[in-house]
């Protein structure tokens, strides 16, 4: 029954209203995570809000205890322990430590999942605040984020140019951190995962999804205006010629970028340290200034993400 | 009705089988050939109702076949074939029933061979024959054959109760019935070891020492030294045999032990006429040589003693003379113990003399290992620095166990992802800062 001290508003009356908002969408897999217990736990840190999540032990039975939407739901968040949600040095990414801390982002779309992720669940004072558990294992930006990347620029209201969006996995986070002021145009070239990209893009007004060939930027130059940053995850061995020519489109003077490059996919044959450095030198030669280079062990095997700036503004 | 043999005509030119192939393909043809072939094959045959043999079939080409045919034994047609009596082969004749009721399995030898293979088997055979006849010529000529042995001791016999003899006498004398060489061949073993102990060996030695220059003696010798030795070793075996109680009459060894014998007796005149003499006053010689070179030595030892002896007394008195004058303190202990030695000099004297002469036999002190070594100043070393594999492998290990450190080594997501165990620091910021 989790910790009765610490979550009275989760064992309040069944069917309240903080319950079942999202759990209807999962045929009622889980009971609902607990409300919010209102004003931290035992003074914990100031103006800084912390969560509890209550009602474990309703887990699985909630909603007349029908099927289980997920198979297993071993580990992670169980009901009972207490989280505490917490901004992250990067804006508009949040880290929630519970039992074991997890990278979070404030769910754009409250009450929908996009790839089967976890979710948290907070009331602040009545407001119902959803959060989405970000898996370094799926995305690469969050592994470069729990590795130590110094910047992402990609803070709340910037617009962002993601190369390579695939299903949408990572575009979504994206989205989420950017927010409503922000956007995020998604350019995905194979049909297959760009269906799923747009069926991400319908409920998340602020992604743009584009079914181009990213080498070809004129032809999607009328969508976009210009991007704060580009995000490149297109895994091919002219990546810095690509998102050169996206730069040179679409990237305002100063604007940021931020490449993930995989190894293994630029040169087979030399080692993943020298593919780096060789990758480093191209951008260079683009007027693309690496700024910051991370490899994502032990999440990705030879794969590193490099930030840079593009066309600094000259120092005087 | 002139028509209708017409009509008749017609119909058999119709229907008879054409003469001319022309009208056939290629693969026509050949289906032809291979039914006609096969009506052939069947075309002569009579048809059987008991079917003896495995195929009862003339007029082939095969000439194997006809061999199987023939090597049956079930058919009485070999009946009488090279005799003049109306009695059946002898191959005909099977030694058990089952030969003659049909089998599907014939076996081309079965019932011995035929046609070019027995001319073959009996070519062989004749020739094996000559060569037997040969090697029993060969033993023939030998002048020593054991029958003399078997006469002499069927002559010998005496008749008596065995029952009434010891154990002991009783197997002897059974032993000295079934091979009468046995006696015979041990005490020949003994004699000729004598020989080659006692005077081969010795001429032997001295020529492998150089003693005596290499000549046709010396060969003879040699020759007589190792047939003497090879022949002793095949009596071991034919004891051996004996033991083991093997069947030994027929074994080629009697046979072998004979030539040996033979060449023996051939090499013996000249050995005891030439060649003995001769041996004999050789040993003669060097014993002679070697109890002098005894005596001299005997009187070498002496001599020496005698020498030290005089020596000895000398020495001990300078000693005294020096220590005392270098060193007066301890002198009381030291004037005791020369007082001692002078007083017991004569008794005490031998002893020493003896372990001089010792330390003179004595050779030079081995160098230590330090100075084999010869490292002069080295540094120690660990252990793993001896072997450079080791020192890899484990430099190696040390390196893999530092770069965890570094670089975290990649997993898989096993278990749906459920947050990070070691938490995460949100202020920490690792990666590498790249400077245009």
């Amino acid at each position: 029954m989790g910790k009765p001290g610490f979550s009275p508003g989760g064992r309040g009356g069944g069917g309240g209203g903080s319950r079942g908002g999202f759990g209807g969408s999962r045929g009622g897999g889980r009971g609902g995570f607990g409300g919010s217990r209102g004003g931290g736990r035992g003074g914990g840190g100031g103006g800084r809000p912390s969560f509890g999540r209550g009602g474990g032990g309703s887990r699985g039975r909630g909603g007349g205890g029908g099927s289980r939407g997920r198979g297993g739901g071993g580990g992670g968040f169980k009901g009972g322990k207490t989280v505490v949600i917490e901004p992250h040095r990067h804006e508009g990414v949040f880290i929630a430590r519970g039992k074991e801390d997890a990278l979070v982002t404030l769910n754009f779309v409250p009450g929908s999942e996009v790839y089967g992720e976890k979710r948290i669940s907070v009331e602040t004072d009545g407001n119902k605040v959803e959060y989405r558990v970000w898996n370094p294992f799926r995305s690469k930006l969050a592994a470069a984020i729990l590795g130590g990347v110094d910047q992402i620029y990609m803070p709340p209201g910037s617009k962002v140019l993601y190369l390579g969006a695939a299903s949408g996995t990572t575009v979504s986070h994206v989205s989420d951190i950017v927010g409503p002021e922000g956007l995020v145009y998604a350019v995905e070239f194979s049909h297959r995962s760009g269906r799923d990209l747009i069926n991400v893009a319908k409920k998340r007004t602020n992604i743009i999804p584009i079914i181009e060939d990213a080498r070809h930027p004129h032809k999607y130059r009328m969508l976009i205006g210009m991007v704060d940053t580009i995000f490149a995850d297109v895994a091919q061995p002219d990546q810095a010629r690509i998102v050169a020519l996206n730069a040179q489109y679409f990237l305002k003077n100063g604007g940021h970028f931020v490449i993930s490059i995989k190894a293994s996919c630029i040169d087979s044959t030399s080692t993943p340290e020298a593919v780096f450095s060789a990758e480093v030198k191209k951008l260079q030669a683009d007027k693309l200034r690496p700024q910051e280079q991370i490899t994502l062990e032990p999440y990705e095997r030879d794969h590193a993400v490099v930030v840079g700036v593009f066309r600094p503004p000259s120092k005087k | 009705m002139p028509a209708q043999p017409r009509s008749e005509d017609e119909e058999e030119s119709l229907y008879s089988p054409s003469d001319s192939e022309d009208d056939y393909n290629e693969k026509e043809k050949q289906l032809l050939k291979k039914v006609r072939s096969k009506k052939k094959e069947y075309s002569d045959s009579e048809e059987e109702v008991f079917n003896v043999g495995a195929n009862n079939e003339e007029g082939e080409d095969d000439e194997d076949r006809a061999d199987d045919d023939k090597s049956d034994l079930a058919l009485s047609d070999i009946e009488g074939q090279g005799s003049d009596d109306d009695l059946p082969d002898i191959r005909a004749w099977g030694k058990d029933r089952k030969k003659y009721y049909s089998t599907d399995f014939v076996d081309p030898d079965y019932g011995g061979l035929q046609g070019k293979d027995a001319y073959l088997a009996e070519l062989e055979e004749e020739e094996a024959r000559s060569l037997q006849k040969q090697l029993v010529e060969q033993l023939d000529s030998d002048d020593i054959s054991f029958d003399i042995f078997a006469k002499k001791t069927e002559d010998d016999k005496v008749e008596v109760d065995v029952s009434k003899l010891s154990k002991k006498q009783q197997k002897l004398r059974i032993s000295q019935r079934d091979s009468p060489e046995f006696f015979w061949f041990v005490e020949d073993f003994e004699a000729k070891m004598v020989i080659a102990r006692d005077y081969l060996n010795p001429v032997l030695k001295k020529h492998r020492a150089k003693q005596i220059p290499s000549c046709r003696a010396v060969d003879f010798v040699q020759t007589h030294y190792e047939l003497i030795l090879n022949y002793c070793v095949n009596i071991y075996m034919y004891l051996l045999l004996k033991a083991s109680k093997v069947n030994i009459k027929n074994h080629p060894i009697l046979k072998r032990l004979h030539q040996y014998k033979q060449l023996l007796s051939q090499l013996e005149p000249a050995f005891e006429e030439i060649v003995k003499p001769q041996i004999e006053i050789i040993m003669q010689e060097t014993q002679i040589d070697e109890e002098a070179e005894l005596r001299k030595t005997d009187r070498k030892k002496t001599l020496k003693l005698l020498s030290s002896l005089v020596k000895k007394p000398e020495l001990g008195k300078k000693k005294k003379q020096v220590t005392i004058e270098e060193e007066p303190r301890p002198s009381k202990k030291i004037k005791i113990d020369v007082a001692d030695m002078e007083v017991g000099s004569d008794d005490e004297l031998a002893p020493s003399e003896e372990a001089e002469t010792e330390n003179n036999d004595v050779e030079k002190r081995a160098i230590t290992y330090k100075m084999a070594k010869n490292k002069g100043l080295t540094p120690r070393r660990k252990k793993e620095q001896r072997n450079p594999r080791v020192k890899h492998k484990l430099k190696y290990k040390k390196a893999l166990v530092r770069r965890k450190g570094a670089v975290r080594e990649p997993r898989k997501e096993l278990t749906r992802y459920s947050g990070e165990i070691s938490g995460i620091k949100a202020t920490v910021s690792k990666s590498i800062k790249i400077k245009t």
